[in-house]
Parts: structure tokens; sequence; C-alpha cells
């Protein structure tokens, strides 16, 4: 069992930084009108994230700069008890780790004649804010018709596939997966340390179908964070959804008492996770001319201003025209066609990375979005997506190509240590 | 009062079909300038027609019948031979229109103004004249001419809404349906004219055998039917036909019919075959010659080019500024193009697709400085190249004049590549709706090069765009997918061509509608500056990629035409960019010459090597002078906008 208050060296420091951060913001945290205790978020510096709560950390958390990501498939064979129990093993060492302990704890074996519990590479780290957050695809309650682990019918209504988008290039070997494993630290050897000893800890049960690191969060997620720049170089996420919001997180990012009813409704205090790998044409974006990048994006570039302020949080206004009597923004830019406005309030929690993946065979940077968006509801990203692929819509998609794409449903938080992740799921 | 009205329909119909076949070809060659003979001969016949028939009515003076129906017969006649005419002087404009390319096209139509004026008045002043003789008789009748004239305005008005309507049809249509269905109907109006011009004639005593029927219908179709005037209004139809009107009209239709569907060679041919055709093709030359002036004589200083397999003959290396007719035959075995390329391959004027043994001709205005002419036999590669200076004090123009002439230029090389486009689709589709896969298969890539060479401009009409060019999957949810790679998918993929030709309207309508929109539409020299360098960057993400011709693999046929397009904008402001920035110039010609080598190493036949047999190598180093190029290209709109 997880030592969760076991004290450590690390978790001392982590424990100290985290204190420090969350003085840093005047104690704002994200809260529910619920039994529990609000929790702190830390923002800056080094530290931990608490791992209990009534949500999965690493959501509403602010977001650090760094991630692993994986998508798990279970092995043929594998059954509900397998399930289960790797959950288990899964949450304990997930806790020990987010705590800035090693697998094992403090008494963790030195037996010379046996692999070590932990790998060892985030000996000496600072727990960088780890948190892990884990999601269940649609495949996972069902598979080509197979109901290989008694889930079906708990399978959320809204964990549906997502439709084919226009435009959608998408590589299956990329896309979907039964359980789905984020890790978010400011340190990327943390993150990788996180997901190496999970998947170490499936072997035999379940691999890995494919796993994505990305760097630069494109997103600030409360409102402390400044707005970071993606690989496009445009600030990416200055109207995002801010956690420290609580009412807002309520209405858009978590699943509502009532959304899912009976069995379905483990879900509830959980959220959609959908992930998106979406490729850059960065060399082509390169060559296009400052004023017709601002002209894809609806923003200017140095700013992060909408046309006609300079000021980066100025009012979005889309109507706005120029002294020629031309609008400002183009209707057809990035920006206005996501927009929350433009596509009947959806609104979602967008939490991505940048990526590069090396270059490809042709030279070229493998690079871009690692997109993630957390929601209350698939419908949210399928409207907005609806409305953004396809060449005659959003201009940006001369640039980019979404290439890998993924759903998973996240389920609430771990409450206490003894709960394990998913066990709304199981019980 | 009906009668009446009958009679201003029918009269007035046969005036608007021909003038409004005229003006909607006009509008279609985008010579709307031309429309003032028309509206001039119009006019005057009009008045004519009005003063005749207030003479008529207010002297009391009266033709005799013999008069009336020798006035009748001569100008129908006369009419008869003027229209024949335009139906072939029509097909012989068109042709050099359309490979007008510097959109100068002021000085291009020296010919058939008179001509033009002349048959409408013609036209009119026929049917103009005999309404006043009908309008003056009823007036007569009906001791009244309120009613009457009620009558005849009604149905001429009847008559001219109709002609609208015709002409609405024929702007829509692309111009190889336009000619041969105009052309054809022209021919079966005229038909029925001459028919009734000898019927006149005839009843004048001035030809004999009017009671010599060769058939009597009166009793089923009676000339005071709405069908029988319809009949009469458009085909001249008479119920009751002498043998000559019958002979006539037989003899008229089969052979200017035969030598109008002869097709795209009529004229060359009627030139060759002329001295040994018989009487009625005699007559027709007197037509063409006399009434539209035949093809246009070279003056001094215009330009003539005998293209050989392996050598381009120009008569001069020198020629003062101005405009310049170049003729160009085909001396050689293989199809040809002609270019005049300015600096940095500039295309001030080109001829495409001339065939061995034909000559054809097109304009170009040259400013002073140095040019070359450039024949391609088989219709690839840079060409066999002569030197050719244009003398004359240079003009030196302001930006604001250099960019509009940027602009008008690259505006008219859309503009045919998008007719090009309607008539390349056209004989496509053709394919699929005959069955032909293997024809199809064949002109897929020559068809979609006219649109892959205008991309950037094209896909500013995102919607239609996407009717057009979308690949599988990126059409918008709810609508399904069409356009060129849906028909490509099921030729290639499935095998299908009853299913690709299912999408083959479509096709057609959509890429009619585009060069509708393109008409009308306005290009910003940024457009320019900014096209050439996405079309580079199309050949980076999708044809390098292979992913636009996924089934047919014919990914570097596109990648030629968006070089092509690319170069046609860059060039365009290339005189801007030369005078701002030598070295950005040079850079940017260097990076095309090495591109175009680059991909012309996997030349085969007539296009290229399908992407599949590229290696990565090969992949990799078209890539590399792709990006090379559009890295240069993204530097010219800075420079051109400053």
């Amino acid at each position: 069992m997880t030592q969760a208050h076991g004290i450590s060296r690390r978790a001392l420091l982590g424990a100290a930084g985290g204190a420090a951060a969350a003085g840093l913001v005047g104690g704002v945290g994200i809260g529910r009108a619920s039994a529990d205790e609000p929790a702190p978020i830390p923002t800056v510096g080094g530290g931990t994230v608490p791992f209990y709560g009534a949500h999965q950390a690493g959501i509403g958390t602010a977001a650090q700069d760094r991630l692993h990501f994986a998508a798990i498939d279970l092995l043929p064979g594998a059954n509900r008890a397998d399930l289960i129990d790797l959950l288990r093993q899964w949450t304990d060492a997930a806790a020990e780790m987010t705590a800035g302990d090693v697998i094992g704890g403090p008494g963790e074996s030195q037996d010379l004649d046996a692999p070590p519990s932990d790998t060892g590479e985030a000996r000496g780290l600072d727990p960088a804010k780890l948190t892990m957050t884990i999601g269940f695809g649609p495949t996972l309650f069902e598979r080509a018709g197979t109901d290989r682990f008694g889930l079906a019918r708990r399978q959320p209504k809204a964990l549906q596939p997502l439709p084919a988008f226009a435009d959608d290039e998408l590589d299956p070997d990329r896309s979907d997966g039964d359980i789905a494993i984020q890790a978010c630290a400011d340190d990327p050897q943390v993150a990788v340390h996180a997901v190496r000893n999970l998947v170490r800890l499936a072997h035999g049960i379940a691999n890995v179908r494919y796993s994505q690191l990305g760097f630069g969060r494109t997103s600030s997620t409360t409102s402390a964070q400044v707005t970071p720049r993606n690989m496009l170089g445009f600030k990416d996420g200055t109207n995002n959804l801010r956690s420290d919001d609580a009412a807002a997180m309520d209405k858009h990012v978590w699943v509502q008492p009532g959304d899912e009813q009976g069995a379905r409704a483990w879900i509830t205090g959980g959220s959609y996770l959908v992930a998106r790998r979406i490729r850059m044409h960065i060399e082509t974006w390169d060559r296009d001319p400052l004023g017709d990048q601002e002209t894809v994006i609806g923003r200017q570039k140095l700013s992060g201003a909408p046309f006609g302020s300079d000021d980066e949080f100025g009012e979005l206004d889309f109507t706005k025209k120029g002294a020629d009597g031309e609008l400002l923004t183009d209707p057809r830019a990035h920006v206005p066609l996501a927009h929350p406005t433009n596509n009947g309030g959806a609104t979602m929690l967008r939490r991505g990375y940048s990526f590069v993946d090396g270059s490809d065979e042709l030279g070229r940077l493998d690079a871009g979005l690692f997109f993630l968006s957390y929601q209350r509801h698939p419908q949210t990203f399928i409207t907005v997506q609806q409305h953004l692929g396809g060449k005659q819509n959003d201009l940006l998609n001369e640039y980019i190509q979404h290439v890998g794409s993924g759903l998973w449903a996240v389920p609430p938080g771990v409450r206490r240590a003894g709960d394990y992740w998913g066990q709304t799921l199981f019980a | 009062m009906f009668a009446n009205f009958l009679i201003g329909l029918r009269e007035g119909l046969e005036a608007t079909l021909v003038v409004s076949i005229l003006i909607a070809y006009l509008v279609q060659i985008e010579r709307r300038d031309r429309l003032a003979p028309i509206w001039i001969g119009v006019g005057a016949a009009v008045l004519l027609s009005v003063a005749f028939g207030a003479i008529l009515t207010f002297t009391s003076s009266q033709l005799t019948f013999e008069q009336q129906e020798i006035f009748g017969g001569v100008t129908s006649i006369i009419a008869v031979g003027f229209v024949t005419g335009m139906i072939f002087w029509m097909r012989r404009t068109a042709r050099t229109m359309r490979h007008d390319l510097d959109g100068k096209m002021a000085a291009a139509l020296e010919v058939g103004a008179v001509a033009l004026a002349v048959t409408a008045f013609i036209a009119v002043a026929r049917e103009g004249l005999e309404t006043a003789l009908f309008f003056w008789s009823a007036a007569q009748a009906s001791s009244s001419t309120a009613q009457p004239l009620i009558g005849f305005v009604l149905g001429i008005g009847s008559a001219v809404t109709l002609g609208w309507l015709l002409y609405r049809r024929a702007i829509s249509l692309n111009l190889h349906r336009f000619f041969t269905w105009t052309g054809a109907a022209l021919i079966i109006v005229a038909a029925g004219v001459l028919a009734y011009g000898l019927h006149d004639l005839q009843e004048a005593g001035v030809l004999p055998g009017l009671n010599n029927l060769a058939f009597d219908v009166s009793a089923q179709v009676p000339a005071d039917s709405w069908y029988g005037t319809l009949l009469k209004g458009i085909f001249n139809f008479s119920p009751q036909t002498t043998v000559l009107q019958a002979v006539a009209w037989t003899l008229y239709v089969v052979i200017v019919m035969s030598l109008f569907l002869r097709g795209n060679g009529v004229i060359a041919w009627l030139r060759r075959r002329l001295p040994q055709a018989g009487t009625a093709a005699a007559v027709l030359l007197v037509f063409i010659a006399g009434g539209c002036g035949g093809k246009a004589a070279l003056g001094e200083g215009d330009i003539t080019v005998s293209a050989k397999d392996d050598g381009c003959e120009v008569n001069t290396d020198e020629v003062a500024a101005g405009t310049h007719t170049v003729r160009v035959t085909n001396d050689g075995s293989k199809t040809t193009e002609v270019y005049v390329y300015a600096v940095g391959d500039r295309i001030m004027g080109e001829v495409e697709n001339v065939t061995p043994a034909i000559t054809r001709d097109f304009k170009v205005t040259l400013t002073p400085g140095k040019y070359e002419i450039a024949c391609k036999p088989g219709m690839t590669g840079k060409g066999i190249r002569e030197p050719l200076t244009v003398t004359g004090t240079p003009v030196k123009l302001s930006t604001n004049a250099q960019l509009r002439e940027a602009v008008n230029g690259y505006r008219a090389y859309v503009l045919e590549q998008a007719e090009e486009l309607q008539e390349h689709t056209t004989e496509f589709t053709d394919a699929l709706r005959a069955g032909d896969a293997a024809k199809a298969k064949a002109l897929y890539a020559p068809t979609r090069k006219y649109y892959e060479r205008i991309e950037p401009i094209a896909e500013t009409f995102s919607e239609l765009d996407v009717k057009i060019d979308i690949r599988e999957g990126g059409n918008p949810k709810g609508t399904e997918w069409t356009g060129f790679h849906r028909i490509e998918k099921e030729l290639w993929q499935n095998n299908d061509v009853a299913a690709a030709a299912k999408f083959a309207d479509r096709l057609d309508a959509d890429v009619a509608t585009l060069r509708k929109t393109l008409k009308t539409t306005k290009v910003e020299p940024e457009q320019l500056a900014n096209g050439a360098r996405q079309l580079m960057d199309e050949v980076a993400t999708g044809k390098i990629t292979g992913e636009e011709e996924r089934y047919s693999r014919t990914d570097l046929d596109d990648f030629q035409a968006n070089l092509e397009g690319a170069k046609a904008a860059y060039t365009s402001l290339r005189p801007i960019v030369a005078e701002r920035n030598r070295e950005l110039a040079t850079r940017v010609d260097q990076r095309f010459d090495r591109t175009e080598a680059a991909l012309a190493k996997h030349a085969s036949g007539d296009g290229f090597i399908t992407y599949d047999q590229l290696t990565k190598a090969d992949i990799r180093a078209l890539a590399s002078v792709v990006d090379g190029l559009s890295e240069s290209l993204s530097r010219v709109s800075g420079v051109v906008l400053q």
C-alpha cells in the first residue's frame, strides 16, 4: 500500500514548494461545493500536486511545461480481474510518484538479485508538479462487438468514437487506445519516468499503442499564467477556460450528476478527454508573410491582441470593421471560427502541448500541436471541430493536418488512499 | 388583336434570334466593346422600319404585291449570306481570341465591325419592314391604329424576352457547346430564311414553281395556330412548301452543316479546298471574304513563325514596339506551341495545340526590349528559342501602372486557363459519359492542369473549390463528395467508369460556375505575389508527398501545372522585382530553372512518370528545389508591395 503521507526528503521539498506556490496565487484553488477540501493549485516552481481529490489532477491543475502521453491497449486474454488489479497497482504507483516518492516508497527493496521496483531515473529530481491522469476509451467497454471486461452496459452514452472530420488524415496507429495516460510535469524526465513505470507495471496485461512527448504547454489554464506561444509563434490559449473559475469548470468540464443515468453514472465528477495530433506544415508557414499569418489566425502575432486593439485580453469583436469598411478579422480565421460565440457557446478546457518528433523523410520538421482538451461532453469538441475542419472553413487548415485522434472518458478522482483509478466503474 | 400579337411574335423572333446569338457570342469572348455595331445596326433597322410603317400609314402610298415580295425575297437571301458568313467568322475569331493571352484585345478584332452592324441591320430590317407592312394592312382593315399597335408591341416584346432568355442560356454554356449548338441552330434558322426568301421570289414571279408543292400540311399545321406561328417564327417553316424551297433548304443544311461540323480545322480546310469546291462553297467563300473580311492580311512588322520539329524559323529578329500579329504555321510533324517570352519567361503571348499543317494567329503587344520566340514541338520543354528585339524608346511606367499591367496580364492568364479548363473538362466528362475509361484516364491530368495552374485564385472561392477539387474526406458534413478526385477514385480505384460518369454533369456545372465567377473577379497585386508562393507550397505539401492524386498517381503533372501557374504569376511581377531588387529576381529565375530541370528528369511521353515510380531520393531532391523556390518567392511580396 502507498504511504500517502510518508515523509521523504523529496516529499518535504515538494510540499514546501507547493505551499510557496499556493501562497503566490493567494490560495486560489479549484474548489467544488462538496465535502472535499478545495485543493491548492501550485502554479510556479517545483513541488507536488495532490493526487487525491474529487477530480483527477492534471486537468484543473495549472498546465505544467512537459507532457508524456501514452495510449495503452489491453492484451488479448486480459480479463476484468487483470484490469482491476492493474488499475490498483497503477494508482499506488502514481500516488507515490506524484508525491515525489520512488515506487515502493522509502523502503524500496535493494535486493541485488531482483530488479528494483522503481526504474530510478527520477531520484534526486524535484517532483516538478507531476500529475497523472487516466481515461477509458470506447474500446475498453466494447471492441468489435466484444464486451471484454463486462463493461458494455456501463459505457457512457456520450462516449462514442469521434465522427470523421473534413480533411482528417488519421493514422490508426496514432489514434484511439483502450486507456490514455497523461503525465504532466515541469521536468521532462519526471514525466517520462512516470509513464515508463506504469507501462512497466502493465507488461503482460497491456502494452503501448503509441506515446507522445510534448513541451511548451500551449495553453494557460489559470489566470496567473502568462499565455505561451505555440509552434506557429502565436500566443495560444489567451481565451482559455480558467480552472480557477469553479463555476465555469462545473459548467464546461466536469460531468455533472444527471448527465449520465444508472449504471453509466460512474463518470459523474469525471470529464472527457480529446487528443488530436495536429501536424503543422512548419516550412510553408514560415514562408507566409506576417500579415497573412495574422489573417489566418485572427490575432496579432507580437502582442496576441485582437485586430483593432493592442491588448492581448482586449475584447474579441469579430464584427468590428476598419476604416475601409472591411471586417478587421477574416470570418474564416482560426480564432473566430473556434470561438464559443460562434459555436453555440461550446467551451472546453484546452491543455495541449507542442511536439517535435525529429524530422520526416523529406527533412521537414515533424512538429505540431498535441491538442488535448477536457470537456463535460465530447459534443463540445465535435461542434467546434466540425466548424473548423475542411478546406472551406478554417484558413489555418492550409498549414495544419490532423493525423491522430482519440477520445476517453476520464473517471472522477481517487478520493483517498486505498481507492483506485476508475473504482466507480467497477463498483 | 391576337393575330397581331402572333405576327409581332413571329417577326420579332426571327430578328431576335440572330441578334441575341450575336450578342451572346460577343459576351462569351469578352468583346462587349463590339456590342455597339450590333446595336447601331439594330437601331438603324428599327428606325427604318418605324419610318417605313409611318410613311405607309400616313401617306397611303403603296408597294405592289410583286415589289413587296421581291423586296422580302432579296433581303432574305442577303440575310442568309450574312448569317452563314457569321457562323464561320465566329468560329475563326474564337480560335484567335482564345489565345490572345495578354489581355490587350483592343486591336484584335479589326474585322467584323461593319459586318456585325450590317448583319444586325439586315436581320432586323427584313422583319421590321415586313412588320411595318403587316401593321399598315392591319390598320387599314381595323380602321384603328391603336388595337393592332398594342398587339404588335406585345408580340415583339415577347419575342425580345424569348431572345433574352436564349441569351441567358447561351452565356452560361461553355464555348465548345455554345458554338456547336448555336452554330447548328443558326444554320437551321438560315435555311428557313433562305427557303422563305425563295418563296417570296416565287410569289413575285421572279422564280418559277410556285404551285409545284413538295408537301402540304396546312391541314395538320394551320399557319395561324400557335404552333404554326412558332414553327414559322423559329424555322420559317411553311406548311405549304414548294419543291424549290425543299431542295434549297436541304442542300443548304447538308452542305453548310457538314462544313460546320468538320470541326476545328474548318477554316483551314476551306482555304485549301475551296478552289476545287462546288458553287455552293464558292458562294460561302464570297460571304466569308466579303462579309467578314477573312483572315486578316499581315501588315508590316507582323511576325511569321514556321514551327518545325527541329527549328523555329522567324521572319524577323527585330520589330518596332506596338501590337503585332504572330502567325504560326506548324511545318513539323508534332503538335506544337509557340510563345513570346519577355525576360524571365514572362509570357507575352502564346498559342497552344497547333496541329501539323495548321496556321494560327495570336497578338502580342510589346514594349521595347529583348524577347524570345520559343517553338515547343511536342509541347514540352523549354523549346527552340529565337531572339527578338523590340525597338523604340522605353516608356517608364509608374509603379501603379506597372502593377496594373501585371494584374491585367495575370488576370487574362487566369481567364484563359479557366476557359481551357471548361473546354477540356467537357472533353473529359464526355469521355466519362461515353463510358470510355481509357480516354477519361488519359484526359484526367491534362484537364486538371488548367485548374492546378490557377489554384490560388480558384481557391478563393472555397465552396466551388470544395466541389471541384476536394480530396476524399474533405467534403463538408452532409454534402456529397464530388469533383475531380471523386471521379479519380471511381476510375482508378474502383474501375467503375459508370460511377465516375455520375459526377460528370456536376463537374461541368461547377467548372462553368467557376469560370463565370472568375470573369467578375478582381485580382489584387498581393494575390500574384503570394499566389506564386502558395502554388509552390501546394506542391510542397500535396504533390511532393503524393497526397493529391492518391489513385491516379499523376502528382507530377499537377506539380508541373503548379509550377507553370507560379511562374505566370511571378513573371507578371518580374519587371517590378527586377527594377527594385535585381538580386532577388535573378535568384528566383535561377530557382525556377532548377525546379524545372529537376522535374523534367521525370518527364515521360506527354506527361510524367507516376508518383509511385519515384524513389525516396527523387522525392527528397524535388522537395529541396521546391523549398528553395518557395523560399525565394516568399520574398517577392515584400519587394512588390513596399
